[in-house]
């Protein structure tokens, strides 16, 4: 039947009104896993037996009822393995479950299994997992992104239904635009950080990777609203679906000129602008916009990440979990040892603090333009996947791939990536940002689009 | 701004306060890249922030507390069970010297 | 050379909160199975997040109002950094740049000691060494990880042991009286670490000897015995090498109870970089001035203002004042004994007679079996009665004593309780010399040898005493009798 085809609303329309059983969804996610891991890696763990299991006894009235759902393997989810894709936790169990987990099973979602990341989440290109790179469905010469390369590739080859990622600047977004999916990261604090391992504690926020818009919408949705347990997770209850837009008159969307840099290839370039036209089309103005130049959000964000990076990796000390620290890996090892220098003694005023006073200037210029504009819009990554064995020998190339979404992550606003091309058969992906807690505007803008366009309905030829 | 270059010296002194063992083979390296990633950030020293004030957290929280009441614990078993080496409900691990 | 001594001293005081500073765990750990008050929090698991305890820093500001401190309405947490076993996160969550509490003051003896801070923080875990198959071990139990601390800085302006030990007391004294903490330094619930240097004059220079901070102090006699041991090894030291202080010499001692000496730990301080940065993980704290003044409300009368107070008012000596104040638990009980006799006079009297029965007949009972003085067993006019007829004479000072104890197991009336047993005090001369008559009729050699040594009148006295079961007024006792013998 091929019921991993679907999209996640049609998957729940179709238990719900009793055409399949979850069962069979499941059973359909795992035949199509089994014959696409051995190219695409984009698994960690798959729970084959307990997701089948759980799909027998499911809860027809629940929002997600029976659905099997990829997790992005810094999740805790208890009782399964959980290794941020490192070899110092490959054997590690979770001994609990993260609140995004715990609502989403609730809603009567089953975890089919894990999906790979960069090590640590420290990448944008999913090569510098320590279990190996997941391939790009698209083309598997090339990679699909990161840090949430696995969600992203499992999505997009239909391998699942839906997933979760998240973000740190660029996580959900950045491999949504290489694998054609929408990426979702929403306002930080939006969305509880207990229980996913921490990155960069700032910034963090875990998001969908889905289909399409309407998908990312709901599971938003789901996992959104106030968790006791995440001292930053703001007061307020579940975000709510908004009602969708007619067309996007009134509206005043932003395109940064300082988002096309030199070097952005041609056919991103020439996607996002078609992007802005159709957008044009649906009655928005499009205004030009001088914004702070992205490379101080670059450096900001390498120092911030790196620092915190430093402090909550120093946990992995092998005594009540994992392996040494010695089996960190060459990216896992360079990250640690930067942040300790810019946060050390006689190095802290330069570096960190100078960087969250630049921060500062980033979040003031963002409340300049949306005086101007409701919402930015821009490419989410300068380039389509790059191939296999890009990152090799790059001190930066994370920080460097991900400079037009790091301004919005600094600035905790909410982003959404659609696709809206192709370059040499890659997957295109256009960025929407808006104010902090506005998710409503960037959902609605998104969706428009993408019912104006076909691209969300293009499955890659695997 | 702080010389971008990072020398041996310092990067052992840095493996040091993170707890990481470089393989002497890769220092030089490892030194190269980081210094690499040292000159790209000092690009923050060209902005004037003298009068601006630093942002540590974006969504203007304050005061999340909780109440002074007990909840649940793991049992000891839960909380051992990802241990390399346990004893008697401790966890083990080999002798430090006395901070 | 002319040395003075510089001490510092760092208090640590852990809260009895409910649940532990970051994670809603028991926070009680003394003697509990080992890894059973744990979370993924407290055990610093991937992922877990600390969520900050409104009690425990509600704590912190009470004890720093009790401290003469100014509170920072708007505070937040710092990560420490750094590794050792026994702190899972491998990062402590602290306070540094803005504390709760800062520049306040303690007063001992006229000397004024300046408080620098204090401020939140998480304790660790315990570690204990132990050779397991012939190899050294690290054991750890993470109980006390996350157990909410109150740390108090001083400035170094205490000048001798002496003063150390009643700097300790005095916190002690105030962090019960507030009801934060047991502070027992035997149990670990308040820590010491005193930091030593000595001034050297000679010959009219100055110089300062390196600065040494001492630690693993487990007691209040060990903390003098350090600080005396350090100055004295600081003086020799000096005196051979001539060494001063600088900003890289400052060094980490730690104190060994069996050999009475301090020993180095760590050589440069300045290679511990903590690389502090503000917790990303928690928001700031806010205190609203309405919210510091009713904390500053809810504070009981501390010790200070009871000493005062029974000193001026009741015209207690230093001593007693301090007895009774000493104790939250007592001079509660021995304020509302006085109260319940109002305003009536004379209060000076009732007061030192009832700072007697407390401090000596009432303290060395509970001290030998044991027991907390208990207020439903205190009856005001009991104590009243008892003045009275202490006043009157009917009751000697040493039946007194004897009877009130009584009192305070049985819940009777003291004079009762004297009357039943013969112990009124005979005060009526007619009496007492009828006794005198019959005892020195009865003792003639003792009135012979009163007759050449009138100091042996004692044994007269006590003939007389025996002969009246103890109830006669022993001062008009020897009266009458030296009368008689005239």
């Amino acid at each position: 039947m091929e019921l991993n085809k679907l999209t996640l609303i049609d998957a729940i329309k179709g238990i719900k009104e009793k055409k399949f059983s979850s069962t069979e969804l499941v059973s359909d996610c795992l035949d199509k896993i089994e014959k696409l891991e051995p190219i695409l890696n984009a698994f960690v763990t798959i729970d084959k037996d307990n997701a089948l299991n759980q799909s027998k006894n499911i809860d027809i009235t629940k929002p997600l009822a029976g659905i099997p759902i990829a997790i992005k393997d810094n999740f805790c989810v208890k009782g399964i393995k959980v290794t941020a894709s490192s070899n110092l936790l490959k054997d590690y169990t979770a001994q609990y479950t993260a609140t995004v987990i715990q609502k989403l099973q609730d809603a009567g979602a089953i975890v089919i299994g894990k999906t790979n990341m960069d090590a640590w989440a420290h990448g944008s290109s999913t090569e510098t997992s320590d279990f190996g790179p997941t391939k790009n469905p698209w083309n598997p010469l090339h990679l699909p992104g990161g840090s949430s390369g696995g969600s992203a590739a499992a999505v997009a080859s239909d391998e699942v239904v839906t997933s979760i990622g998240s973000e740190t600047a660029g996580s959900i977004r950045q491999p949504s635009a290489w694998c054609g999916t929408v990426g979702l990261k929403p306002s930080y604090g939006r969305v509880s950080r207990y229980g996913v391992i921490a990155m960069g504690s700032s910034m963090d926020c875990p998001g969908p990777i889905t289909k399409t818009v309407d998908d990312a919408a709901l599971l938003l949705s789901i996992i959104s609203g106030h968790d006791p347990k995440d001292a930053t997770s703001i007061n307020q209850k579940p975000w709510e679906i908004p009602a969708p837009l007619k067309d996007l008159k009134g509206l005043k969307i932003g395109l940064p000129k300082a988002y096309f840099p030199d070097g952005i290839k041609f056919a991103v370039k020439e996607a996002v602008l078609n992007a802005a036209e159709t957008l044009k089309k649906l009655g928005a103005e499009i205004i030009e916009l001088d914004v702070l130049d992205p490379k101080y959000a670059i450096a900001v964000y390498t120092v911030l990440q790196r620092s915190e990076v430093s402090s909550n990796l120093a946990r992995f000390t092998g005594i009540r979990y994992g392996h040494p620290r010695s089996t960190f890996g060459d990216e896992a090892i360079r990250r640690i040892m930067l942040g300790t220098y810019t946060l050390s003694s006689g190095y802290y005023d330069a570096y960190y603090l100078q960087a969250q006073k630049v921060r500062t200037l980033i979040i003031e210029d963002f409340e300049k333009q949306f005086k101007k504009v409701d919402a930015i819009i821009g490419p989410t990554s300068p380039t389509t996947a790059l191939l296999l064995g890009a990152t090799e020998g790059q001190s930066m190339f994370g920080e460097l791939e991900d400079m037009l979404v790091e301004p919005s992550t600094l600035a905790g606003l909410p982003g959404i990536s659609v696709h809206c091309g192709f370059g040499d058969g890659l997957p295109i992906g256009l960025q929407i940002i808006t104010p902090q807690l506005r998710e409503d505007l960037a959902v609605n803008i998104a969706r428009l689009f993408e019912s104006n366009t076909d691209y969300h309905l293009q499955h890659p030829n695997l | 701004m702080s010389s971008s270059k990072i020398s041996l010296d310092q990067l052992r002194h840095i493996a040091h306060l993170a707890r990481l063992e470089i393989n002497p083979e890769k220092e030089n390296y490892l030194a190269e890249q980081l210094s690499e990633t040292a000159s790209y950030i000092d690009v923050l020293g060209e902005l004037d922030t003298k009068n601006i004030n630093p942002t540590f957290q974006t969504n203007h929280l304050k005061n999340i507390t909780r109440e002074d009441v007990v909840g649940e614990s793991l049992t000891q078993e839960e909380a051992l069970s990802q241990a390399p080496d346990t004893y008697n409900g401790y966890f083990k691990t080999q002798a430090t010297i006395k901070k | 050379m002319k040395f003075t001594p510089i001490i510092g001293l760092e208090v640590h005081v852990e809260l009895q909160t409910k649940s532990k500073m970051f994670c809603s765990c028991d926070a009680s750990h003394f003697h509990a199975i080992p890894n059973t008050h744990t979370c993924p929090v407290c055990l610093g698991l991937p992922g877990a997040l600390p969520v900050p305890n409104r009690t425990a820093c509600e704590y912190c500001v009470k004890l720093g109002l009790a401290l003469g401190c100014t509170i920072n309405t708007e505070t937040f947490f710092e990560r420490k950094n750094y590794f050792y076993p026994d702190l899972a996160k491998s990062y402590q969550i602290t306070q540094l740049q803005k504390p709760f509490a800062i520049n306040g003051k303690i007063t001992i003896d006229d000397h004024e000691i300046r408080i620098n801070r204090a401020h939140m923080e998480e304790d660790t875990g315990k570690s204990v060494h132990q050779t397991i198959d012939c190899l050294d071990s690290t054991l750890i139990d993470y109980n006390r990880s996350g157990v909410p601390l109150v740390e108090i800085v001083s400035e170094p302006d205490i000048t001798s042991p002496e003063m150390a030990k009643n700097y300790l007391l005095k916190i002690q004294q105030i962090v019960r009286y507030i009801g934060i903490s047991d502070a027992d330094i035997e149990k670990g619930s308040m820590r010491c670490e005193p930091t030593v240097n000595l001034k050297v004059e000679d010959n009219g220079e100055v110089f300062y000897t390196p600065m040494a901070e001492i630690k693993n102090v487990a007691s209040l006699t060990g903390v003098q015995t350090a600080i005396q041991f350090e100055i004295d090894r600081q003086t020799k030291v000096f005196e051979e090498t001539r060494e001063v202080k600088s900003h890289t010499n400052k060094t980490t001692r730690g104190w060994d109870a069996d050999k009475n000496q301090t020993f180095l730990q760590r050589e440069k301080e300045g290679s511990a970089d903590y690389r502090y940065f503000p917790e990303p993980d928690i928001p700031p704290i806010i205190f609203t001035d309405q919210e510091v003044e009713k904390i500053r409300e809810s504070l009981p009368e501390l010790p200070e203002q009871k000493i005062k107070k029974y000193k001026e008012k009741y015209e207690l000596s230093d001593y007693d004042a301090n007895l009774i104040a000493g104790d939250k638990h007592f001079s509660d009980i021995f304020d509302s004994v006085i109260n319940g006799k109002g305003e009536t006079l004379p209060i000076q009297g009732y007061a030192k007679f009832l700072a007697n029965i407390f401090n000596g007949a009432i303290r060395t009972y509970l001290n030998e079996n044991a027991l907390e003085l208990d207020i439903s067993k205190m009856y005001n006019n009991y104590f009243w009665n008892l003045y009275v007829a202490v006043s009157e004479s009917k009751i000697s000072s040493t039946v007194a004593k004897q009877v009130i104890v009584e009192s305070y197991q049985t819940g009777k009336d003291p004079v009762e309780i004297a009357k039943e047993k013969g112990l009124i005090q005979v005060s009526d001369s007619g009496e007492i010399e009828k006794i005198a008559k019959e005892v020195i009729s009865q003792n003639a050699k003792a009135v012979e040898d009163y007759r050449k040594n009138p100091a042996s009148i004692g044994f007269l006295i006590g003939q007389l005493m025996k002969a009246s079961k103890g109830s006669a007024n022993p001062q008009l006792a020897k009266e009458i009798l030296e009368k008689l013998l005239k």
